[in-house]
């Protein structure tokens, strides 16, 4: 059971020409009939962006200088994070005629769905550097920090992906109760608002595992100092939630199939 | 290392999870209420699909199965391509497998007849190197012409099943899946198609296949199992 759960992840990662191109698919299917393509990422999120990023500097009295960069990078790793969890719910029930009609290893639905969200993330990064670059954002150093953000947050989301899928597929309300927090989520997070500019700091905010990834993101992008704890806890997450989710791997992996 | 299946005592439970197993609310309030007598208290129904499939295929074996609507044979299929893990029993494998289960699966209708042909090849385990070599042939065989270039959306249907045809009928494998003899297309295509599928049988070490019809089991097949209700009642 365990060396099953073990192949079925080894061999899925050996297989990338499959789930590369299943995940491009499944963006270019999106885009196919549009002139722009998949540019309409990018060209949406910076329209977000930019009136976003001017009414709130207004709103809560921010230097439009500091703000906008700011504000880009929290909604291009938002973006990213909140896709990859609630996309998880449905990664194997999205894949239900695959499963019944050509048996592969499950990681497979699982790195499709993460390299869609990962390329949808390259295209959004074009506005986070373009606005960087706009207004003199230096990280120095701190962007050598910037691969390994993104690669622990994908780990994150490879084991979120795993158990939420497998759960997802045994109860199918799962799907809406992530949703849900999700959008709870969006507002506790610092994504539009800086931690720095609260006051009374709240301790519920730091209990938040997204205030971190945060914390990691801004880190590597916009430069300041680096904080060792939020590094540190999303790394024991990944850790923690990986010994979790591979427990579940190995007792459920065989029943995925009778699920769907 | 020559290819094999080996089944022993092979069964098959579907859970039937009506709506409020499927939610975890309500199996939480399921709990809260301190586990109510019920008919189902604890699981879900199940139905036996498979119960006690034992046989031995060797290379040179065409096993075909047959029986009533709903007597497993789709299901025992799917438990040799992988599909479902047995509940219970032994079941080895030995060979690479192409199933001819539903030979439209992973079609993306937005792209065109070529990327088609890539990515079910994918799906099949081919590599790219691998489809390359193979796609001037399937486009041949499948006569779709310039049509090839275009999305299969829009393709009719006969069409799109000509070109699914020929790229499942491309493959090769040690054991090969059918669920009833495949026949597409118009009368010209269904002879060549005929003609295509018999050559891939011949040529494949291990055959296993459903249907309903005596005719083609008997001129296919050299082994017939009749199911009843998931048990094997007859074989010869
Ligand atoms: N996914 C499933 N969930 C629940 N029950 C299933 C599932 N698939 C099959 N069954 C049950 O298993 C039994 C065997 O079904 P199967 O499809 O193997 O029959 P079959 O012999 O192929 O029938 P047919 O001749 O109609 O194709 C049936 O009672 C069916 O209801
Ligand atoms: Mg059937």
């Amino acid at each position: 059971m365990v060396e099953k759960a073990t192949d079925d992840i080894r061999s899925s990662l050996l297989a990338y020409p499959l789930w590369m191109t299943l995940g491009w698919q499944d963006i270019k299917q999106r885009y196919r009939r549009s002139s722009l393509g998949p540019l309409w990422i990018t060209l949406s999120l910076a329209i977000t962006v930019l009136t976003m990023g001017f009414l709130y500097a207004k709103l809560f009295h921010q230097d439009i200088h500091t703000y906008l960069p700011f504000l880009s990078v929290g909604m291009v790793f938002w973006a990213l994070i909140s896709s990859l969890i609630t996309e998880s719910t449905t990664v194997f029930i999205g894949a239900e005629g695959t499963i019944k009609q050509i048996p592969m290893p499950f990681s497979i639905h699982v790195l499709r769905m993460i390299w869609k969200n990962f390329i949808i993330f390259l295209h959004n990064m074009v506005v986070v550097v373009g606005v960087m670059f706009f207004f003199g954002v230096n990280p120095g150093f701190n962007l050598l920090l910037f691969p390994l953000a993104v690669l622990l947050i994908m780990l994150n989301g490879f084991w979120v992906a795993i158990l939420l899928g497998i759960i997802g597929t045994r109860y199918r309300d799962i799907a809406q109760v992530v949703s849900s927090i999700i959008q709870i989520l969006f507002f506790i997070t610092p994504v539009m608002w800086s931690p720095a500019s609260i006051q009374n700091k709240l301790w519920i905010m730091e209990w938040n595992p997204l205030f971190h990834l945060m914390t990691i993101a801004r880190n590597s992008l916009l430069g300041g100092s680096v904080s060792l704890v939020s590094w540190g806890v999303v790394a024991a997450m990944a850790a923690l939630g990986w010994g979790i989710a591979f427990r579940m791997l190995v007792r459920y992996r065989s029943r995925i199939a009778y699920w769907l | 290392m020559s290819a094999f299946i080996k089944a022993e005592n092979v069964i098959v439970d579907f859970p039937i999870y009506s709506t409020p197993h499927r939610s975890l609310k309500k199996s939480l309030l399921k709990i809260a209420t301190g586990g109510r007598i019920s008919s189902d208290a604890g699981g879900a129904v199940v139905v036996r699909a498979l119960d006690g499939i034992s046989f031995d295929l060797q290379e040179g074996d065409r096993l075909g199965l047959t029986g009533h609507n709903g007597s497993g044979k789709s299901t025992l299929l799917r438990v040799l391509a992988g599909v479902y893990e047995p509940t219970g029993g032994r079941l080895s494998v030995q060979g690479h497998i192409a199933s001819l289960l539903d030979i439209s699966i992973g079609m993306d209708p937005e792209a065109s007849g070529l990327e088609n042909i890539f990515l079910r090849g994918l799906l099949l385990g081919l590599s790219k190197a691998e489809i390359q070599k193979k796609t001037k042939e399937i486009i041949d065989f499948s006569g779709l012409g310039d049509f090839i270039d275009l999305p299969i959306r829009t393709y009719s249907s006969g069409m799109s099943m000509r070109l699914a045809f020929s790229i499942a009928t491309s493959v090769e494998a040690d054991i090969l899946l059918m669920d009833e003899w495949l026949s597409v297309g118009d009368a010209d295509f269904v002879k060549k198609a005929e003609d295509r599928l018999k050559a891939l049988v011949n040529k494949t070490p291990i055959l296993v296949m459903a249907s309903h019809s005596p005719e083609i089991l008997k001129e296919v097949c050299s082994r017939v199992m009749r199911l009843e209700k998931g048990k094997i009642c007859l074989e010869g």
